[in-house]
């Protein structure tokens, strides 16, 4: 296996490890969002770059935004 | 059941399929090799045989499986409709303004990222066909660019460049034109979602017959069903339960 691509795969276990152990929700939507990002780069060394176009977008921004969403009225009705 | 015999019966487990696993892993291909027949099926389907798709994932995506991405097309606006129908306004709730937060780091850097990331949404869209993209993808990267805007500070944004009424339109536009560039191929004389616009030049923008039609349809109904989502999740904080 090419070292670029274990080094990528480390860093997508890595991320996905930090996002479970990340106990406080608003923080751990951040994780989720660094950990969608390295599985886009995941695709994209494995030739898979329109799977990555689609990981980006909904896997780092759109996902993270609305746990936020969910979170901040959660807190609000507290 | 006690402790022990609960971390027994785990590692009993844990073993068993422990090497299942293994073995069935040391029966794969080799990473990266492919030996399926289906690729070099497809691949001259996309490319030679009279469709003259450069990209192969989406001629996948619209033609060979247009089917397939209607259905999911169904999915994503049932989903959409599951959002709305949850987060309306209940009778015991009012609305509430409080001053909207920003961080100025995010303010800063989004006018230099809005225009060319709306362009770049466009791109993605238009030329899903010769390069990686299409209607999906272009669709996300266009709701993601909006919703930085809103980010920087601005709900407002969201409110007067996309307003509830006129996504709704455009979500139910984007699906109904997929619906109707595959009974328009029927009215053709072809198969519901055969292609029977002329095939265009391979590698040209204007290149694959209706595929073009297809991915700009899911792409305006991605971005605004995703952003209708994003709507309804800002109103649910803007209301207070009178109680």
């Amino acid at each position: 296996m090419d070292p670029i691509l274990v080094v990528a795969v480390l860093l997508v276990a890595g991320a996905a490890t930090v996002v479970v152990l990340t106990r406080e929700p608003r923080r751990q939507a951040v994780a989720l969002g660094f950990y969608g990002t390295t599985l886009g780069v995941l695709f994209v060394l494995l030739h898979a770059p329109d799977v990555a176009l689609s990981q980006l977008a909904v896997g780092s921004v759109l996902v993270p935004l609305v746990v936020l969403f969910a979170i901040a009225k959660v807190q609000s009705v507290r | 059941v006690s402790g022990t015999l609960r971390v027994g019966l785990f590692a009993i487990a844990a073993c068993a399929l422990g090497g299942v696993l293994l073995r069935g892993l040391g029966a794969l291909p080799e990473f990266g090799h492919y030996v399926g027949p289906y690729g070099d099926v497809v691949v001259p389907l996309a490319v030679d045989h009279g469709r003259a798709i450069a990209n192969v994932a989406t001629a996948i995506v619209f033609d060979h499986r247009g089917f397939d991405t209607l259905g999911e097309e169904f999915i994503f606006v049932a989903g959409v409709a599951g959002v709305a129908v949850i987060s309306r306004r209940l009778r015991d709730e009012s609305r509430r303004t409080d001053p909207q937060e920003h961080v100025e780091a995010v303010a800063s850097v989004t006018p230099y990222v809005l225009i060319p990331g709306l362009l770049y949404s466009a791109y993605t869209v238009f030329s899903g066909g010769i390069s990686p993209g299409g209607g999906f993808q272009g669709g996300a990267i266009l709701a993601s660019v909006v919703v930085l805007a809103f980010l920087a500070g601005d709900a407002l944004v969201l409110k007067y460049v996309a307003p509830k009424d006129i996504l709704e339109r455009f979500e139910g536009f984007g699906v109904s034109a997929f619906v109707g560039v595959g009974l328009a191929a029927v009215l053709a004389g072809g198969a519901y979602l055969e292609n029977f616009l002329p095939q265009g030049e391979l590698g040209k923008l204007a290149s694959g017959g209706t595929l073009l039609l297809l991915s700009t349809a899911v792409g305006i109904a991605v971005s605004a069903g995703m952003l209708l989502v994003v709507h309804e999740s800002l109103a649910q904080l803007e209301r207070r339960t009178d109680s």
